[in-house]
């Protein structure tokens, strides 16, 4: 995925980035890091910027380059990552359908993502959430994604 | 006859060109402003409910 075209990326703060989806249409768009108080985890938000600025993340913008846009959110994973190598970064889909999609992108590219990242999956049982490492093959429902940089 | 001042090229004043200051902070978007604040909180439920690997 890494190795895909990917567009260039705008880092304004360090945790902070933002480019632009050409497609149909000019899409601009904005990668998010947040502590979220719990271990060194970080949640990665990821979404569409709408005019009065606000972000949407369910926005399904259909602009014919989703792969040269998760190749772009590679990238700025990989940066963020080499800047903060000791955090872990968690994310999910904002829907069932679109977590499913981030398992099928991490089973297709694994061999890659490997070499670079320790990948983990939260699967839900019961009331709690099971961390396990990541296995292509297995058939399970995903609740979200915990990665780390390797070094 | 009129004195005619010739200009060579080395006596013509050149602009300084100062490069754009790019002001990169190091620190995190403090949690207030996250743009993603019902992500964050769905993050956080999670993961308060979750056993890690390595505890």
């Amino acid at each position: 995925m890494k190795d895909n075209p990917y567009y260039p990326y705008d880092r304004t703060q360090a945790s902070r980035y933002t480019f632009t989806s050409i497609g149909k249409k000019r899409i601009n768009k904005e990668v998010v890091f947040t502590h979220t108080g719990i271990r060194d985890i970080v949640n990665m938000g990821f979404g569409d910027i709408l005019p009065d600025g606000s972000i949407d993340d369910k926005a399904n913008s259909n602009n014919g380059d989703i792969v040269r846009v998760l190749s772009t959110i590679v990238h700025i994973l990989i940066d963020f990552t080499s800047r903060f190598p000791n955090k872990e970064i968690f994310f999910s889909g904002s829907t069932q359908e679109r977590t499913k999609l981030y398992a099928r992108i991490l089973r297709t590219y694994y061999a890659s993502f490997r070499k670079q990242f320790i990948i983990n999956v939260l699967i839900k049982e019961g009331e709690t959430y099971t961390e396990l490492p990541f296995e292509p093959k297995a058939d399970l429902k995903f609740h979200g994604f915990i990665i780390k940089r390797i070094y | 006859m009129p004195i005619i001042k010739k200009h060579t090229p080395t006596s013509k004043k050149r602009k300084k060109k100062i490069p754009p200051v790019v002001v990169v902070t190091n620190t995190f978007l403090p949690a207030g402003e996250n743009p993603f604040p019902e992500k964050l909180k769905k993050a956080q439920e999670i993961l308060s409910r979750t056993k890690f690997l390595n505890p």
